[in-house]
């Protein structure tokens, strides 16, 4: 059995305000993979700047996307933040963000090209320790093999 | 009491598929790379499968049909199994039966599909969790192409795909 609380979240707008509070909440590190689309609403959202203030309290926030000619700037904007950020060049479409190994929320597959707020997805949100466990797995392994994102902001 | 375990090879992670499917009593519904249902043919697990279909258990799996894939797709729509196609398969792979127990992994991780490659799943006996992969799969599901139409198109693409 998952321990803890899960719950399964339907829409984008829904996944980014629990996205939201688990950085909010996260008192030492924010891991996340997230499709390029969404890095934008992470900016409406405020969740960058959650994850500004965490940086300067000392936390540490690591981020997985595709680094690519049209997303730029909110790539250099979460640097300057002070998050670390690379890219990986296959992109597969699966969502992650974990809390201080503990908090997720993630998605097999949220490959929407053209997202919108009101999109529907399937994710899931747990506090269950041993599936941020797995994610946080997941997340250094797909990390290992990814590019420096300042690296890539060269090569573009 | 643990909430769920780690599965670190293809090895391992096609051993506790076939435990699922070898328990499941109604349903088991899959998300495989093509790769790994070769695996699955050489384990056992395609048996497994048409035990439970001849109980009057129900399967049904996804995955990317490719020509180096059609036969072990046609074994599986034999036993009664259905399939279907996804265009671009995203890497998630994902085994749940009876709405309970599951393996899945998230898709980040490429997967080497070779026997002792390395892959990241999760086991998990949760229902919730079972839950929400179905709810993933049931998408997914809904816009996948019948495999039967696949196969046949692929035919049409010149009798060297098959």
């Amino acid at each position: 059995m998952i321990m803890g609380e899960r719950i399964i979240i339907e829409s984008v707008k829904d996944a980014l305000a629990v996205a939201s509070t688990i950085v909010e909440s996260a008192e030492e590190e924010v891991a996340w993979l997230l499709q390029p689309a969404l890095l934008v609403f992470c900016f409406q959202f405020g969740i960058t700047n959650k994850s500004k203030m965490l940086i300067e309290k000392g936390g540490h926030v690591r981020g997985i996307t595709k680094v690519s000619g049209t997303y730029l700037d909110p790539v250099r904007k979460l640097l300057d933040n002070g998050e670390e950020v690379r890219h990986i060049d296959q992109y597969q479409g699966a969502f992650m963000l974990v809390g201080d190994k503990k908090e997720s929320i993630s998605s097999i597959n949220v490959n929407i090209e053209d997202p919108s707020l009101d999109d529907p997805i399937v994710a899931f949100w747990t506090d269950d320790k041993a599936y941020a466990d797995f994610l946080i797995a997941t997340f250094d392994a797909a990390w290992g093999e990814a590019v420096d994102a300042e690296k890539r902001l060269q090569e573009l | 009491m643990t909430s769920g375990t780690i599965i670190e090879s293809v090895k391992d992670a096609i051993a506790v598929a076939s435990t699922i499917i070898e328990s499941t009593e109604k349903e088991v519904s899959w998300l495989v790379p093509a790769p790994l249902l070769v695996f699955a043919a050489r384990f056992s697990l395609l048996e497994k499968s048409r035990v439970l279909i001849q109980k009057g258990g129900h399967a049904r799996g996804i995955t990317e049909i490719s020509p180096p894939y059609v036969e072990v797709v046609r074994e599986l729509i034999d036993i009664g199994t259905g399939v279907r196609h996804v265009e671009q398969y995203t890497g998630a792979f994902m085994v749940v039966g009876d709405s309970r127990q599951s393996i899945s992994t998230i898709g980040v991780n490429v997967a080497d599909h070779s026997l002792d490659g390395k892959i990241i799943a999760f086991w998990s006996a949760d229902p919730d969790y079972a839950a929400y992969l179905l709810s993933s799969f049931d998408r997914t599901w809904a816009e996948a192409t019948d495999a039967q139409e696949r196969i046949q198109e692929l035919g049409e693409s010149g009798p060297s795909h098959l």
